[in-house]
């Protein structure tokens, strides 16, 4: 049995000096993705790493702040805790998605950060903290940065985090939507990353599309976001014309020649995302009717 | 026992223990082989099944998915605290009148996660039991009864006012 060395630092200070000093350290939070995949087996300790930072004791990363426009949440704090604070003030296609994620009990451990920042599959929160235009804090122990969900992740689908850098702070925007969607299509298996994700939010006061973005979660790009799309929609009147919406779906297509692999799995995804958009697009239309 | 060891308190229903273990011991180990609790049953080991449940902090957690490091201070109850403890005499009677009973296997984990939902909420809907049971895998498929049962004992509860004995 190897020797295993865990730090458990209570300050953020501590925990980067600690990193920047044990660059090969692995950052422990919630822990469920990480204890599954070094279990070995029955009566034996987890086979961790020769260290370990367990960041479940620094206070900072356990915080959560409620200002006018965003809510500021801690990057380990875990789902059910999120969760509590409600329906009402949690934006909804951001409550969707956590309480769909795995089972109360693993929700009670797994953690925001950890299912963003995971390196060996993509989380399933991604495309719905997306669409909602979400940042994320990124600290080392002497720089702190912020990103975009779809700037966090380099060109080949990994977080792009900088030696030293943990990621400290999810900071959601708290917008009025007149409608927010969220559908994941599971892969089979309960806990695997889902086959696909999608959010879609959109706000159209006085008969016009104010603003409507929508995100796909699990293909190439970690969180799909098709920018130009979703400007041409700006300004267009609801309910979308139907003809629209098909040209829409056909450019929306095209884009997806590039997310999505020459293979039964891609063609799924493909199908699927295309599925999903129109729905989307339809729901919105029916959602403006029983507005106006 | 080879190996770097960490030294441990805790408690453990309502009693404060100490332990050295190895850090990367697994909860459910270390309370069926240390404190032979063996009601805490090992299924999937993957957190899918809840067999493995236990209350942590008062929360629901899969014991099978939890390293002794981050044990220090935790308040851990098992299935065994909830049918021994006295904080839990309400629920335990809620769940022996009612016969909220399986096979034996996944019946510890389905206890502890009714006990982690009748801990907040006496009178749940029939959506917040199958919420609070949606980790618990049940082969025999008996949640349609487990759900019918507690709905029972918190309509009775209701009629009455009292508790059901």
């Amino acid at each position: 049995m190897k020797e295993v060395r865990v730090f458990r630092p209570k300050s953020l200070g501590g925990t980067l000096r600690l990193y920047t000093r044990n660059p090969g350290a692995m950052l422990y939070a919630g822990g469920t993705e990480i204890t599954r995949q070094v279990q070995r087996g029955s009566g034996t300790p987890f086979g961790f790493p020769q260290k370990v930072i367990y960041l479940g004791n620094v206070q900072e990363l356990n915080r959560i702040s409620r200002g006018q426009r965003y809510l500021d949440i801690g990057s380990v704090l875990d789902l059910s805790r999120i969760l509590s604070i409600g329906r009402n003030v949690l934006p909804p296609v951001l409550f969707e998605n956590l309480s769909g994620i795995a089972t109360p009990a693993v929700r009670n451990l797994a953690t925001l950060g950890g299912n963003i920042a995971l390196r060996n599959r993509r989380g399933d929160s991604l495309a719905a903290l997306s669409v909602i235009d979400s940042q994320l804090e990124l600290r080392t122990s002497g720089s702190t940065r912020w990103l975009s969900i779809h700037e966090f992740f380099n060109a080949n689908g990994l977080p792009d985090l900088r030696p030293g850098e943990i990621l400290t702070r999810i900071r959601v925007p708290l917008e009025d939507w007149d409608f927010a969607l969220f559908r994941k299509v599971e892969a089979g298996k309960r806990f695997a990353a889902s086959a696909l994700s999608f959010a879609g939010v959109a706000r159209f006061p006085k008969g016009n599309v104010e603003v409507l973005q929508f995100c796909i979660g699990g293909l190439k790009t970690p969180a799909f976001r098709m920018l130009a799309l979703e400007g041409r929609l700006k300004n267009a009147s609801v309910p979308v014309p139907s003809k629209f919406i098909d040209t829409l779906s056909h450019d929306l297509d095209e884009a997806l020649n590039e997310q999505v692999a020459d293979t039964p799995a891609g063609h799924y995804r493909r199908a699927t995302s295309l599925r999903l958009f129109r729905w989307f697009m339809e729901t919105v239309n029916t959602r403006s009717l029983e507005i106006l | 026992m080879p190996g770097n060891l960490i030294k441990l308190r805790f408690t453990l229903n309502e009693q404060p223990v100490f332990l050295q273990c190895h850090p990367g011991a697994r909860l459910l180990d270390i309370l069926r082989n240390d404190f032979r609790l063996k009601g805490t049953r090992e299924g999937c080991s993957r957190g899918e099944c809840g067999a493995c449940l236990v209350l942590m902090n008062g929360v629901p957690v899969n014991s099978c998915l939890i390293p002794a490091f981050t044990l220090s201070d935790a308040e851990i109850v098992t299935v065994e605290g909830i049918h021994s403890l006295k904080s839990f005499v309400d629920i335990r009677k809620k769940i022996q009148t009612n016969r909220i009973y399986g096979c034996g296997f996944c019946s510890s984990g389905i206890q502890v996660a009714l006990a982690a939902l009748l801990l907040t909420n006496l009178k749940p809907t029939e959506a917040e039991i199958r919420q609070a049971l949606s980790g618990n895998l049940c082969a025999c498929g008996n949640y349609n009864s487990v759900v019918a049962a507690v709905l029972e004992g918190s309509r009775r509860k209701r009629r009455y006012g009292v508790k059901q004995r």
